[in-house]
């Protein structure tokens, strides 16, 4: 029996859209009751089309945003019941890779200082030398030359911004990666590097990886498991091979022969 | 997997020489040091400071002599009144060179000091925003609806006619604009996913606001100070024509020209030369700023 890391139970986020003593109060379901479990040495896929709250459950299962009702156990405790320690600790162990590759970094900082940032959070007495040849070790791991270590995310490429916030959720050697559409905001070729990648990068570090994605292509390739989201329920979960060999739900495959096909139908 | 392996480690040099790191800050002192525009309005700016404070030493009249035979005297060199006399027969320069202690240091000092509790203020509020900044920018709006003038009389009234109450009394005032221009910088810049990756990271909310919002606040902070001098040297002296701020013989820039202007048809230099000293310290403020804004921003080179 493999080691779960993570249960989320009946998971729900509701924003509501209309404010007033005498108005009904009317809800957008963002997250409607999401159940479901993420085992160690797995990736799980969350597949879904644009606001089906696949972003969502990344920002809460990461409580950067509050849940309305909903259990998250982290690492077999419940959240709810985290301490301040406790959770500094966890940012530590969990860690998220945005959508956007400019969007995720300060402008304002270099390249290695980007990087180096969350060593000085956890990492306190490290030396400076000591915490720069880290830095510059993990952008070898991440395929980024050192030339770039002073320079700012405006210089570089989407791909290579991507690699950044790759190697600055990687620096302390976390357990769990949530990838909320990682390789979206890239060209084909650069999505395919930085899938290969996050492939490399999971054995090298035994990440727990959580993807999120709407190209079916890429989850296909990599996932273990997944799950089915439409407009924030679970439609249908499994294991990604039969999943994609027998479709149950009709927007599973409607989803599924909407990917285009290499060779078109004559 | 996918067939394509680009990233090519062999160009990596694996960290057999330390890079050595650089910040924004070193970074922003370099390009501000190439921009000579700039480089040349800190240079008179310089200048101007050193003169008001040490210029008066070399002088041969003091700032508060009168000399009766020499009344509306033009500027003549053999007198040794190089920028001419006023109706008192005071010496115009060394006037302006005091009275560029005083309106310096209140354009620093008030500045400062509504730009640290603006910054403060502002990014308190907008960053945790809520009920916490419904209640801050209340507060800002209540004290924006009070009456200034009263505020300094009362001030003035109670702790007695004092230089550093003029201070305190100007930059209460500033501050508030500082508060909401800031406050509503930091709300744009909370929803950037740079500071939303930084709480994944656990990151403090302090340094947050230390490491990330701050220096992306920095083009309109600077902006803002290169305006907020010139006020503050104007309400300065707005303040002291009404005989709250500095008194005679004391004088400010402010001052000197509201004196000058009245006079102008019949002793132009009254009005020329203290002007001049303010333009030329107004625009190079006005140049330091649009250069510090540009080096700040990595964006700009």
């Amino acid at each position: 029996m493999k080691k779960e890391i993570l249960n989320v139970q009946n998971l729900k986020l509701h924003y509501p859209i209309s404010r007033g003593f005498f108005v009904k109060r009317n809800f957008i379901k963002a997250v409607d009751g999401v159940s479901f479990s993420l085992f160690v040495g797995e990736t799980l896929g969350i597949v879904g089309e644009s606001g089906s709250g696949k972003s969502s459950i990344c920002r809460l299962i990461l409580s950067l945003i509050p849940k309305t009702s909903g259990n998250i156990k982290w690492f077999g405790k419940d959240f709810n019941l985290y301490k301040k320690k406790e959770i500094k600790s966890f940012r530590k162990k969990v860690q998220i890779i945005f959508q956007d590759p400019y969007g995720s970094l300060d402008p304002r900082m270099t390249i290695g200082s980007i990087i180096k940032e969350p060593l000085g959070i956890f990492n306190k007495n490290l030396s400076k030398n000591e915490s720069t040849e880290r830095v510059i070790a993990l952008m070898s791991d991440v395929g980024l030359s050192s030339d770039l270590y002073n320079r700012y995310p405006h210089e570089i490429s989407g791909g290579q911004c991507q690699r950044v916030g790759i190697a600055r959720a990687l620096i302390n050697k976390p357990s769990v990666l949530v990838c909320d559409e990682p390789v979206s905001a890239l060209d084909l070729s650069i999505q395919a590097q930085i899938l290969d990648l996050l492939d490399v990068l999971k054995h090298k570090y035994n990440l727990t990886l959580i993807f999120v994605s709407h190209d079916l292509s890429v989850v296909k390739a990599i996932c273990d498991n997944v799950i089915v989201l439409k407009s924030g329920k679970i439609i249908e979960n499994g294991i990604t091979s039969d999943l994609f060999k027998n479709p149950k739900d009709p927007y599973t495959k409607k989803l599924i022969s909407s990917v285009p096909s290499p060779i078109p139908a004559r | 997997m996918f067939g394509i392996r680009k990233y090519d480690n062999k160009m990596v040099n694996k960290g057999a020489s330390i890079v050595k790191g650089r910040s924004l800050w070193i970074d922003a002192r370099r390009r501000l040091f190439q921009n000579k525009a700039a480089v040349t309005a800190l240079f008179l700016l310089i200048v101007i400071s050193l003169l008001s404070i040490f210029g008066p030493f070399f002088l041969q009249h003091n700032f508060s002599d009168t000399d009766w035979g020499s009344i509306y005297q033009s500027p003549n060199l053999q007198t040794g009144h190089y920028l001419g006399t006023d109706g008192n027969g005071r010496d115009l320069l060394v006037r302006i060179l005091y009275g560029g202690r005083l309106s310096l240091s209140i354009g620093l000092i008030a500045t400062l000091v509504s730009v640290f509790i603006g910054v403060i203020y502002g990014t308190i509020a907008g960053y945790f925003g809520g009920k916490l900044d419904i209640f801050m920018m209340r507060v800002v709006e209540i004290l924006y609806a009070m009456p200034y003038l009263i505020f300094v009389i009362i001030l003035m009234v109670v702790f007695g006619r004092n230089i550093y109450f003029l201070f305190l009394a100007i930059g209460a005032v500033e501050w508030l604009t500082m508060a909401r221009i800031v406050r509503g910088q930091t709300i744009s810049l909370k929803e950037k996913e740079f500071i939303e990756t930084s709480k994944a990271l656990g990151q403090s909310d302090l340094l947050i606001i230390i490491k990330h919002i701050i220096p992306n606040l920095a083009g309109p902070i600077v902006v803002y100070i290169t305006l907020m001098v010139p006020s503050v040297i104007i309400l300065e002296s707005f303040l002291s024509f009404l005989g709250l701020g500095v008194q005679e013989p004391l004088t400010s820039w402010g001052v000197l020209i509201s004196e000058g202007s009245r006079e102008m048809e019949a002793a132009w230099w009254l009005l020329i030369f203290p002007g001049l000293f303010m333009v030329i310290t107004l625009a190079s403020l006005n140049f330091i700023g649009d250069g510090l804004r540009d080096a700040i921003d990595p964006k700009e080179y």
